[in-house]
């Protein structure tokens, strides 16, 4: 089977030296920890699936050998987690927002608001801004590999500029949406939008 | 602050600390029902989950979420909605 295109996708500007891409109240660390909101589903890929939604109907829906399908975008990138670690140069390889819409046949994103719904019932959300225009993806291989199940496999959304929570593991719905919704952690005291360079941590930061 | 490097969870007695901050009997003690399945066992056996950003005490039977807990450093945020009811017992004489 032909190989899909890989798109050279989210080039950035070059980096800076490491001590200016550690945010605020960061420290770094070369392990990768594991923080979780719920048992690692472990269900086959023969049952997963993953689908645009709007107003409760989905958009466009595709099972898992039909995503693989999809044009491939790698992106090497810095993530931070609120609970204070930031990992440097992470590589990740996955579908970008940008090409789940064009392959769903949207000209535009259908709302300027975004909730992932996962397995284990955790939702984030994130505003289109932040994801289309090449700024977030669908990752499934993380360091060449497929994506392991702790870390969210076998997908998991990627919004690598914002505290990594809102990177949800186990993802199975993008929903847009007209208005900005709190996900699971922003209703509970978390930031709703989430910037690390902002340090915006929790609600009133 | 350490990251939490383990997602086996831990059980509900790991939440009685925080949540003996906001109730004025121990928690871990009681017994609640979950919203979920409608079983009803002890806070101490339900899975706590969420590392270092919360406490999430999830049933035992089917994983719904009964408490959430975050202490944030502007105070406390706890949602309920998946515990429907607790029982506790009064303290011994």
């Amino acid at each position: 089977m032909a190989q899909p295109p890989i798109s050279r996708g989210f080039r950035g500007r070059k980096p800076p030296v490491q001590s200016d891409r550690i945010p605020p109240g960061q420290h770094l660390v070369h392990d990768f920890p594991v923080l979780s909101a719920g048992p690692t589903p472990h269900a086959p890929l023969s049952e997963w699936s993953f689908s645009l939604d709007q107003g409760g109907k989905a958009l466009k829906e595709w099972s898992w050998e039909e995503f693989n399908a999809l044009p491939q975008t790698r992106l090497k990138t810095d993530i931070h987690c609120v609970t204070t670690w930031s990992k440097l140069d992470t590589q990740w390889r996955g579908v970008s927002i940008d090409d789940l819409l064009k392959a769903a046949g949207l000209a535009e994103p259908p709302g300027d608001f975004t909730m992932a719904h996962c397995d284990g019932d955790y939702t984030t959300n994130v505003p289109v801004d932040d994801l289309a225009g090449g700024k977030g993806m669908v990752a499934t291989h993380f360091e060449g590999e497929p994506l392991a199940p702790e870390h969210g496999g076998p997908a998991r959304l990627l919004v690598p500029h914002l505290y990594f929570w809102k990177s949800a593991k186990w993802i199975r719905t993008l929903e847009f949406l007209d208005s900005d919704e709190p996900g699971f952690w922003e209703q509970l005291g978390y930031h709703i939008y989430g910037d690390p360079w902002q340090e915006q941590r929790y609600a009133g930061d | 602050m350490q990251p939490h490097t383990n997602d086996a969870p831990l059980d509900g007695n790991a939440a009685g600390g925080l949540l003996s901050e906001l109730f004025a009997f121990d928690v871990t003690t009681a017994s609640v029902i979950c919203e979920g399945c409608e079983t009803q066992g002890e806070v101490a056996q339900a899975r706590v989950y969420g590392g270092t950003m919360g406490a999430l005490l999830r049933c035992a039977h089917c994983d719904t979420v009964m408490i959430r807990l975050v202490h944030t450093p502007h105070g406390f945020w706890l949602d309920m909605r998946g515990a429907r009811s607790f029982f506790v017992k009064p303290p011994a004489e």
